[in-house]
Formats: C-alpha cells, structure tokens, sequence
C-alpha cells in the first residue's frame, strides 16, 4: 500500500541525511537488543549478590552493579523489552481506538462528530498521568508474564525462564493515549471524504462502512503512522516515569531502575544513570526515524515542475 | 515589416535536471514580439509554454537552468542604463538580458518584462488588502529608482516598533497608494477608491485577475507577459479580460505575449502565433498561416481535434498517442510516433524551414508545401522558375 | 424531450416510443441553509439560504444526450450531484423510469445506484490512489455483490478493453497512467453495471484537446454501442454542441433556455443564451479583434438573486418601463446607475465621485460620464425623471434619489419571474417571448 513515490522518497531522504542514519542505527540497536537480550546479556539480570554490590563498571561487569549485586548491563539490556513491548502495545492500542473513533467522527460529522469530540476534548484535558494512577488503583499492579523463546529453546538456560511486562501499564496508557490519533484520523477523514472516489463510491451505492474502510482508512495511514513513531517514544517516557515513581508491575525495567537507583546517584552513578542513557538513546532513534519518516512524506518536496 | 521589434528571442533552451533525467523543457525556441503587438504561444500541457515564459522573465529556479540562447529587449533607456556596467550585453539599442548580471536582471523584472498568471486567487495574499499589494509592487519599482533621494524615508526600526504596537498602519508611502488607485481604474476597476481596501476575496475571479495586471503594471513594463489569463474565468468574463488587455496594449504602448491552450483566445487577440509541442516551436506564422496553411500535422491536428460550437461534426479527429518524454528523446522529430505524415527522413530533428514570408515550421513537410504552394500559383510553369521561387 | 409543461417526449431513436422517458425532473430544488442557530432565528438575522438549484425541470428519453451547460456558480454541478441523491435536495421529484429517487427508501435507492452513475471532472481526484485499477473498476460489482470474483475480474478485464485500455494495466496504480486514461477508467467503472443512465460533470474540461476529443470519440461511441442515457454536465459550449441532442442553458440556479441542440445553437432566443454564443471565441482567423458585446457586470451572488428575472440586471436585452422611448442602449446604462444606486454604498460612491474631480465639475456630468449615459435621454419623460434624481444627489437628499429612480425606472423583467416558453425552436424564460 505504499506508493512507489514514497519509497523513492524515503530513499532519497534516508541518503540525504546524516540524522537519519544515526535514528535508524540507534533503532535497530533498540530492537536487535530487545530481541535478542538473553543471548547479549552476560548475567542473569534478577540474579542478587550482596557480596558483589555497588562494583563500579569492569570487565566483568560492564556497566557495574547495583546494590543487590545485580548487573547492571544486563538489566539495561532486559529493560529495553519492557520499554520498547509497552511501547509498542500500548501504541497499538490507543491506535485502535483513536483511529476508530476518530475516522467515524469525521466521517459522518454532526452529532456523532460532536459527541466523539466532546469525549476526546474532555479526555484531553485531564492529565493522563492522573487517569493512570487512578487505574491503577482500581486494577493493581497487573503482571503479564511472557515465556522467554531462547530460554524454552535451551539456547540461554541460565537466564530467567519469563519476562514480565506490566499490563496495567500498557493498558493505561493504551486508553489514555488514543486522543491524538483521534485528531488526526479525523482531521484526514474530513477531508478524505470530500474527495471524488468518496463521492463515487457513494454514487455506486456503497455503504458507510465500505467507503470509511476502503478509501478513508489506507488513505489516511500515513499521518498515522507517523504519529505512531513518535508516540511510541513517549510511551516509552511514560512507562519509564511510572516505574520510577512505582507504578509498574514489571520486575526490570529503566524507570524502576532509575527510581532504585536515584539515591545512589552519588556513591554508585552507574545505577542510575545507564537507565537513564538508554532511555534517551532509544527516544532519539525513533525522534529521528521519526523525522524522515515525515521528510519523506512531506508534500513540499515537489515531484517534477509543471512545464 | 515596419514595426519596430520588442523583443528577441533566439534559440532559448532550458531545462530541468532531475533525479530522473534532464528535461527538456524549451529546446532552441525562438520568436519576435513587435513593439505594441500581441504575440499568441499556443501549446497544451507538458509544450513549454509556461516554462518559456518564466524562461524570458528569468524566473526559472532550480533544478532548473536556462542552457542557451539569447534574449534581446530592445529598450533605449535600459541600454543606457546597462552600458555603464556591462556594456558588452549591449548592442544598439538591443539588451541581451541573459548577458546581464543578477541585479541588472532583477531591475528587468516589473520594470521592463511583467507576468501574469492563470490563478489571480493564488497570486494574492489573503491577509492583506488588494490596494496595499499593489501599493507594494509600486513601491519596490520607485525604490531602486531613487534610491539616494528614498535614504531618509527607508524603513527603521521605529517604524517597526510603531507596526507592532499599531499593526494598521500601512507600509507603504500614500503616494504608491494612490498610484495604486489608478492603477485600479486603468484596469476598469469601478469605485477604485472603495476596492482599494478590501481584501482579496472579496473580489469576484474577473476583478481580480484585473487586479493582477494592475499589478503587473506598476511598473510601467514594456512587455507582458499573460500565462492563461483567462483560463480559469468564464466565458463572458474573458472577453471582458481580453478587451483589457487590447486596450492596455494601445493605451500604454505594451507587448504582450499571450499564452493559452486555446485557439480561439489566441485567434482573438494575436495576429503572429507560435505552436509549441514538446518544448519546441514547431510551427510559427499568422492567422492565414496557422489555421489555413498550416503544414505541421501536430498544428493541423490540434485544429482538427477542437469541437466546433458553429458546426456539427459526428466525430472529432483526435490527435492518438501521447506527449513523449522529455527526458528520453533522441535525434529524431519529437512528433513522429503520433505524425500521420512521418516520413524516413523524420528520423533527423528538421530544422526551421521557411513556408513563407514569417511563416515558418519545423517540419520536413516545409519543402513539400512550399513547392506545391508556388506551383499552384504560377500559371505557366516552367520548371527552372519554379525552382528559383522557392527559395528557404 | 421537453419541459414540464408539454410533456411529450420527442424520441430521436427508431425505437416504438417509449412510453415514458428514462429521466424525469420536476422543480428540482436545493438551497444550502447556512446553519443559523437558534438565536439566530429569534432575532431575525439568519442569512437568506444558497439557492443552488431553483426550480429546475426537464427529461431525458432513453438513448439520449442531455448537456447542461452554464458558468461557474449556475447551480449545474449541484444539480448533477442532486440528480443522483448524493446530495439531498430541498424539493421537487426525480422521477427514474417512473419511479421518484428523492422518496426511495435506502434499499431500493442501492438497487437503483446500479442503473446510474456518476463520472466527474477531475481524473486526477476521481481514483483512489491507493487502489489497483482493478479494484477500482470492480468496486460497483464488489459493492453489489454481483457473479464471483473470478468473474469479476474477467468483466474487469473486458471493461477496459472496451475503454481502449490494455487489460495488463490492471494491477497499475492511478498515477502511472495519464489525465486521458485516467478518465478511461473513470469511464470502466462507470460501465460495470451496465448502467442506462450516466451523469458526467465536466469529464474533459481536465483534459488537453487532443485528449479530449478522444474521449468524446469514445463517450459517443459507447453510447451508440450501448445503448446509453447521458446528462452531460460543462461550461464549455462547444464540446456540449458536438455530444448532445437536447441542451439545456443554466443560470443562477434556474434553466433560461432549453431545446434541441441545433435549434438553441443556431438561433438562440434567449438574451444569455445570445450572448454566451457570441462571447466564445472562434478558433479562426476571422476571429481577430472581433467586435464582441462583452456582457456588463459579474454574476450575482446566487444568496441575493435579483428579483424577477435573474438575469435582468446584465440583461442587454433588458425590457424598458413602456412609458418611455427609450434607445436600448442608453436604457441599459440607466439601468446599470439605477442598479448601483440602490445598493447600499450608494453615497460613498457618490463622495468618491465627487472627491475624485478637483475642479468643481457638475455631478450630472461625472455620472453621466461614469455610467455611459448620454447628456440628455432621447425620450423626455425619462430625462425628467433622471434629472429629478441626479439634483436630489446633488443636494445630497440620497434617499429621495434612490426612490426617483426606482420608482421611476422599473422595468417589468425585475417584477416578473420569466417562465419557459416556446419560442418555436426551443423554450425560453424570457418577457420578450411570452
């Protein structure tokens, strides 16, 4: 469904920049890493030692340890399934929503529109971090443990058998995230449905739902998509701020760590502030993918001049 | 011939490189716009057209350039002028603007050469008043005028501090306003004094195209430049923006290049025309020329395929097949694969030929016309004279 | 093919008489309300609606073409899309075979969407860029469900062959193809269901002239092939003449004229109808500076129509008041002062007349000169009048200026709305004919 055009376009934008490179680097370090950190880990992340507290970084602890004696790369390295998987999820989730409603909403306008508007307006205005806390309230810190593949396939034995990922959290943010989709799949469905195919559809005798799902829905995808990208990133921000202030339910992750590790901010830095570098590498990756992707799509990069 | 010549066009190219190639955009164009007169270029969608006019005001930016050829404005004062800096673009009276450098290039520019567009809406900033936009082209064109006298008035920064606390209060001098207004009226716009000062949409498609030329007059220009006009406009208003144009024309001694995709505009207002297809003229000539003699098959078919609101034909003769591609052309005529009268020979890009007096096409066809023309009109042919006649 | 009054239908086919014709329309309405609120009707201030289409009726008998024609904002387009409910109009009946479109309830409104279609203008914005051709050509038969996919595809595959497009084009992409082809499948889709009836709004004003003649070569052969009903909606009269046997002439929302082709062509009665023929712009030499009577004026806002007939205030033809002998010329520059008096500005543009002269020139000659108004009207009740009104603006007594004139200059094409008249050729909604 993508065009030609814009695969030429992300090309050219890809060769053209420095930036986009560096994101597109740092991203597929993000995703090779959560994929693969059982295999790239050297410890087990949950395993404690007291007796190997607070080591600075070393050979054998590349990035030290924290002060249960837990390696601390090894951590960053799980961290980055929890942030990037919640990420993706809740993402995925607020789009669904988003979308859905934001589509139906400029698609048929008046009172429908009005309504759907009214809720999004009024969903916009309350802190989403409030709404969070408050779900969490209601639903407790809720695990979602996922089988590790290279642990069942006996390729790393030694690593621990799960990961868990804190549903609460991916919901959360799930429902609280869709109002921008919602803007946008709006936005692009106002002016989607103005456009001649609509118009035509119509005239054949097509039903809403075929024209929403048919003409409105893949024409407005790319917008989308980019929205996708750069909320992925703030999730990631979201979840890990949650974590740090204890609202998780997940075992590792950077904002867990980051809170642990705050009061050693002076006496081991490590502990904190390898989370934290993690952090902003991950966001900068996608930022910048996040940015080609729009320099790509962009309509002023004109095609040919008319002659 | 005894009108004076405005301006020369010789053997002008440009072209627009691309990821995809280079093209072709004006290949070796030439024509000649005499002082007073309406010169028609005459082409459909992807001829050149309109690259060939921002060609002439040299407007063609990146990834385009302008690749040869000579553009001569024959303009006394303008010589003058240029001949104290460089005096080699200069050759009689003759200005060859290409020669000239950036900012003798830019003064040109609404000075001497003016265009206007097809979409009046587009040419205009919604958020300003009509008058102050006019008011503005006056203004930029009396500046470099004067520029040691205008020191004094030039804009500062508590004039700035004043349009920031009071943001109504007009940038430009009352007398580039009131010049404005007559710019109005020259353009038959009623109650000048009133329009001034409204916005642009508040004036109707056929206003405000009048008020593009207003615009496009501030400057006093010698020539303009009108890419489809009237394209956008209704019938009934084009012929009051046509009649506008032919009065402007007499009134304030203008050229005018007129460019449209419509023969019948074009039959309307110019007596010398040039056909362009694929970047090239391909036939140049008058009235007589191009609707009754014409000899170049894409002129003929053009014709042949245009419904005729006086008659009732069963079926329109389109012309098949489709502009080629103007970054994959070869050395041959850009017509042949849609020509009906191709011939081996075609395979050769033809040259300029003459048919006749300042008719003339590129076409091999030429040869072929000319012969039977002075044939059929000597009565007692005797083969050598009919040699000697036609002569290119 | 008529109007609502005679309706009896002129078939131009050999075929028995039809008994009644494909397409009826009876005072078909659509005003555009502009969403006043409630406070807004309380208080009086709504703003009048958008009388897009006014009362607009006329048939189509099967196997022919209908052009409508007219310039930007005579409600054409509007009444394109109304004929085909995808906009719902304020009133009238559509009458298709027989049955009302404007009452169907949505089922059999779907079935009827299978008999008509739609082609617009643009082929650019009339394709989902996103779809193959195929599926593009096949939305109507996936929409209705109609023969299985395979069959489908095969229909696909004919339908572009009978457009002159290659079948292996099918799984291109809208922008690979050309304005022409793109229009070629506009034209595929359109036929799919085997409509009779096809609506096309503008399909070749988008087009080069080469282009365009071919489809209209196309268009007109399809519907020699096939048997096809056309409503052929543009602005450009020549291509209208070439395709239809029957047009009708639009303006503001209403029809002016209506009649066979040839008639309205080659002796239109109508004063618009006149001077849009005579505005087109030949393409032959003998077209050079030719002496046309520009039309005065823009066209009026269709939220403000005038009174009567619409047309009056740039009427060429206008009617004078029968009191007075007028010469039409002289008359119509009355009628443009008398018009621009009674708009509400009417004293600024008498301050700025006077403001404009330095010297102390008379106020009778600035308007008379302004307005093309000779120095005395040849009939001499008619100068009295005048005169009585322009002494009234020149001791600024504007409102007993503004009622001389209107009181005294009336004429009846402003009091009466002109209703379709034969005129032997063809029907005209003109005073001079009935």
């Amino acid at each position: 469904m993508i065009s030609s055009r814009l695969k030429q376009n992300f090309k050219n934008e890809f060769a053209r920049s420095p930036s986009a490179k560096v994101g597109l680097a740092l991203v597929a370090l993000t995703l090779a890493v959560v994929i693969f950190a059982p295999v790239l880990a050297t410890r087990d992340p949950t395993g404690q030692n007291i007796m190997q507290g607070q080591i600075p970084p070393s050979l054998a602890h590349p990035l030290g340890t924290d002060n249960l004696g837990r390696d601390v790369f090894s951590r960053v390295l799980y961290g980055a399934r929890v942030s990037v998987l919640v990420g993706i999820f809740a993402v995925s989730i607020s789009l669904c929503i988003g979308v859905t409603l934001g589509i139906v909403s400029g698609f048929f306008g008046g009172r429908v529109d009005d309504l759907i508007m009214r809720a999004t307006d009024t969903m916009m205005t309350i802190p989403g971090l409030i709404i969070a806390i408050a779900i969490f309230g209601i639903l407790g810190p809720q695990q979602v443990r996922i089988p590790d593949p290279f642990v069942a396939l006996g390729i790393t034995p030694e690593m621990p058998a799960e990961f868990v990922l804190p549903g609460t959290v991916i919901f959360a943010l799930g429902v609280t995230g869709w109002t921008r989709f919602a803007r946008i799949a709006r936005g692009e469905a106002l002016t989607l449905r103005e456009e001649e195919y609509v118009l035509s559809s119509r005239a054949m005798g097509a039903g809403s739902a075929h024209m929403m799902r048919k003409h409105i829905l893949p024409n407005s995808l790319t917008p989308i998509m980019v929205l996708g990208t750069i909320r992925i990133a703030n999730a990631i921000l979201s979840e890990s701020s949650l974590a740090f202030l204890g609202f998780s339910g997940a075992t590792i992750s950077w904002g867990l760590d980051i809170a642990f590790g705050r009061q050693y901010l002076a006496s081991a830095w490590w502990v904190p502030v390898f989370p934290g570098v993690a952090i902003v590498l991950t966001i900068i990756g996608i930022n910048l993918l996040g940015d080609l992707a729009r320099d790509a799509i962009d309509p002023n990069v004109s095609e040919e001049d008319r002659v | 011939m005894t009108t004076e010549t405005l301006l020369e066009v010789e053997d002008l190219s440009t072209s627009f490189f691309v990821d995809d190639g280079t093209v072709h955009a004006v290949d070796e164009v030439s024509f000649t716009v005499p002082r007073g007169e309406v010169f028609g270029i005459v082409g459909e969608s992807g001829s050149g057209k309109s690259a060939t006019a921002l060609s002439v005001l040299d407007l063609i930016k990146p990834p385009g350039r302008i690749t040869d050829g000579a553009v001569r404005l024959h303009s006394a004062d303008l010589a003058t002028k240029v001949s104290n800096y460089t005096p080699a673009a200069v050759d009689g009276d003759a200005v060859d603007l290409r020669e000239l450098p950036q900012n003798l290039r830019d003064y040109v520019k609404g000075r001497k050469i003016s265009m206007v567009f097809q979409d009046p809406e587009r040419s205009f900033n919604k958020s300003l008043t009509v008058g102050e936009q006019i008011a503005e082209a006056v203004e930029v064109n009396r500046r470099s005028d004067m520029s040691d006298a205008i020191q004094s008035d030039r804009y500062g920064f508590l004039d700035y501090a004043q349009d920031l606390l009071l943001p109504t209060r007009s940038y430009v001098h009352e007398e580039s306003y009131e010049r404005a207004i007559e710019l109005l009226e020259l353009v038959g716009i009623s109650d000048p004094e009133l329009r001034v000062d409204e916005y642009p949409h508040q004036f109707s498609g056929g206003m405000l195209q009048r008020a593009m030329i207003a615009q496009a007059l501030a400057g006093d220009p010698d020539l303009l430049i009108a890419d489809e006009p009237t394209s956008a406009l209704d019938v009934t208003i084009q012929s009051q923006i046509l009649e506008l144009l032919d009065e402007l024309r007499t009134e304030v001694d203008m050229s005018v290049i007129l460019i449209s995709h419509n023969l019948g505009v074009i039959a309307r207002m110019c007596n010398e025309v040039g056909v362009m297809y694929a970047g090239q003229i391909v036939e140049r000539g008058d009235l007589e020329d191009i609707f009754h003699d014409s000899v170049h098959p894409y002129t003929r078919g053009l014709i042949s395929a245009i419904p005729d609101v006086e008659g009732s034909a069963s079926r329109l003769e389109p012309i098949e097949g489709q502009v080629p591609d103007l970054t994959d052309l070869s050395s041959e005529c850009r017509f042949i694969d849609r020509c009906p009268k191709s011939m081996d020979v075609c395979r050769e890009q033809p040259p300029e030929l003459q048919v006749d007096d300042d008719h003339s096409t590129k076409c091999y066809l030429a040869d072929h016309e000319s012969e039977a023309e002075h044939a059929e009109q000597i009565d007692a042919p005797l083969g050598d004279d009919t040699r000697v006649q036609t002569d290119d | 093919m008529t109007s609502s009054d005679s309706r009896q239908v002129v078939s131009q086919t050999d075929q028995p008489a039809a008994t009644e014709p494909l397409l009826q329309v009876n005072d078909l309405r659509k005003y555009y309300d502009d969403g006043d609120s409630v406070v807004d009707r309380l208080l009086g201030t709504t703003t009048p609606p958008v009388k897009a289409v006014d009362g607009v009726s006329f048939d189509i008998a099967r196997g022919e073409t209908l052009g409508v024609v007219g310039e930007s904002g005579c409600g054409k387009s509007t009444l394109g899309r109304t004929l085909m409910r995808l906009v719902e109009p304020t009133g009238g009946e559509v009458l298709f075979e027989g049955e009302d479109v404007l009452s169907m309830d949505k089922t059999r409104l779907k079935q009827i969407r299978k008999k008509t279609h739609l082609i617009f203008q643009d082929p650019f914005a009339s394709l989902n860029p996103r779809l193959t051709v195929r599926e593009i050509v096949r939305e109507p038969l996936d929409i209705h469900d109609e023969g299985t996919p395979a069959e489908r595809d095969e229909r696909v595959r004919e339908l572009l062959e009978l457009v002159g497009l290659s079948a292996d084009q099918v799984d291109r992409y809208p922008h690979e193809f050309s304005g022409g082809q793109r229009q070629r499948v506009s034209i595929a889709r359109a036929l799919s269901l085997e409509p009779e009836l096809i609506v096309l709004d503008e399909p070749v004003s988008a087009l080069d002239v080469s282009v365009q003649a071919q489809i209209l070569n196309l268009l007109s052969d399809l519907q020699d092939e096939l048997g096809l009903t056309y409503c052929f909606i543009a602005h450009d009269l020549s291509v209208v003449r070439f395709i239809s046997d029957y047009v009708a002439i639009m303006y503001l929302g209403k029809i002016v004229e209506i009649g066979e082709t040839e008639a309205v062509y080659t002796n239109p009665s109508h004063p618009y109808t006149k001077a849009l023929l005579d505005n087109i712009p030949r393409p032959s030499p003998e077209e050079y500076h030719r002496d046309v009577d520009p039309i005065s004026g823009t066209v009026p806002s269709p939220r403000d129509p005038p009174s009567g007939c619409s047309f009056h205030t740039r009427c060429p033809s206008l009617i004078p008041p029968e009191e007075y002998d007028l010469e039409q010329d002289e008359w119509r520059a009355v009628a443009d002062f008398r018009e621009r008096m009674l708009n509400d500005d009417a004293r600024q543009v008498m301050e700025t007349l006077r403001e404009e002269t330095g010297t102390p020139t008379k106020i009778d000659d600035l308007i008379r000169d302004r307005w093309d108004i000779p120095e005395t009207l040849t009939d001499d009740d008619a100068e009295a009048a005048l005169s009585r009104a322009i002494q009234s603006i020149n001791v600024d007594r504007m409102a007993r200026a503004r009622s001389t004139l209107e009181e005294a200059f009336v004429s009846p094409c402003e009091r009466t709305e002109p209703e379709l008249t034969d005129t032997g050729g063809s029907e005209s909604a003109c005073l001079l004919h009935e």
